[in-house]
């Protein structure tokens, strides 16, 4: 079967249009198979119409499937047991029917995105001061590997919680 | 900073209402999906994130319980706290109700 990789550009700001151009890439025969690195694989088959919904759970229990089957959104597939995605008919109901739940789906990756960007700030200061200091060579090359990767770390926690934070207050005003 | 919690106000949802109405019978998530579409005649449909949202978070709050089901799916049912809160919840929107019609002079003012 041919694959092909569709590449997301963070589910904190394009989670909506992804969805949507799964769903053309469906009606075209191309059908989520799971997730990848920094975006999707697709997997060739019979054209379908259908929705695709993204939910954010972490470890949720058979009841949460269950529950989906029931209403017709059928469980595709799942990354870290925390992102879901499910697949329903055109004619299957919105998996969230009222505004305060969900403000909350993205209220949980707000405060953990959040979370994780504070640590890793206050890890970059407290790393950028230790070049005030004068550091044999070696020691310094380390630091400035090390000062890299807690920057790529911030980029990738920092933008997600802007994202999503922003768009939490977008649900929460339009109601 | 998140925005205060509904339940800790004392208030439910219009959701919560409804799902709580359901479980004053044991009912699994599904069927209490089928009965709120039920007995609102469509007006109120949840959709299963919501639910499962709101189930944990009843749970949480001890306003339902879990039973030992039959088989696989949990059923759930209503506490004596959540009654309290629901009949709390049903005057609360009954007292709105009222204002509303005797300003509006409409049928149901008293």
């Amino acid at each position: 079967m041919r694959q092909k990789y569709m590449l997301s550009w963070g589910l904190a700001f394009a989670e909506e249009r992804e969805m949507r151009k799964l769903e053309r890439m469906a009606a075209k025969g191309w059908h989520l198979k799971k997730f990848a690195p920094l975006g999707y694989t697709l997997v060739e088959g019979e054209p379908e119409d259908v929705q695709y919904s993204l939910d954010y759970r972490t470890r949720p229990d058979e009841d949460y499937f269950d529950l989906f089957a029931s209403s017709g959104w059928q469980h595709v597939t799942s990354t870290g047991d925390e992102i879901h995605i499910f697949k329903g008919n055109r004619d299957a109901k919105p998996i969230y029917s009222d505004v305060e739940t969900t403000e909350e789906k993205y209220h949980d990756m707000e405060r953990q995105m959040g979370r994780a960007a504070l640590i890793l700030s206050i890890l970059w200061i407290a790393l950028f001061s230790l070049f005030q200091f004068d550091w044999p060579i070696v020691v310094e090359t380390i630091l400035i590997g090390v000062q890299l990767l807690v920057t790529i770390g911030l980029v990738f926690t920092g933008l997600p919680y802007i994202g999503y934070r922003f768009k939490r207050k977008r649900i929460s005003r339009e109601g | 900073m998140p925005r205060t919690d509904s339940l800790e106000l004392g208030e439910l949802t219009d959701s919560m209402f409804y799902i709580l109405l359901a479980l004053t019978t044991p009912r699994h998530g599904y069927l209490v999906m089928q009965f709120v579409e039920e007995i609102t005649r469509g007006r109120m449909q949840i959709g299963p994130a919501s639910m499962y949202t709101i189930i944990k978070k009843l749970l949480n709050a001890e306003l339902i319980e879990a039973m030992d089901g039959d088989g696989k799916k949990k059923n759930y049912r209503i506490t004596n706290k959540g009654r309290s809160i629901l009949t709390d919840d049903v005057k609360r929107r009954q007292a709105m109700v009222e204002d509303a019609c005797a300003i509006l002079d409409m049928e149901g003012s008293r």
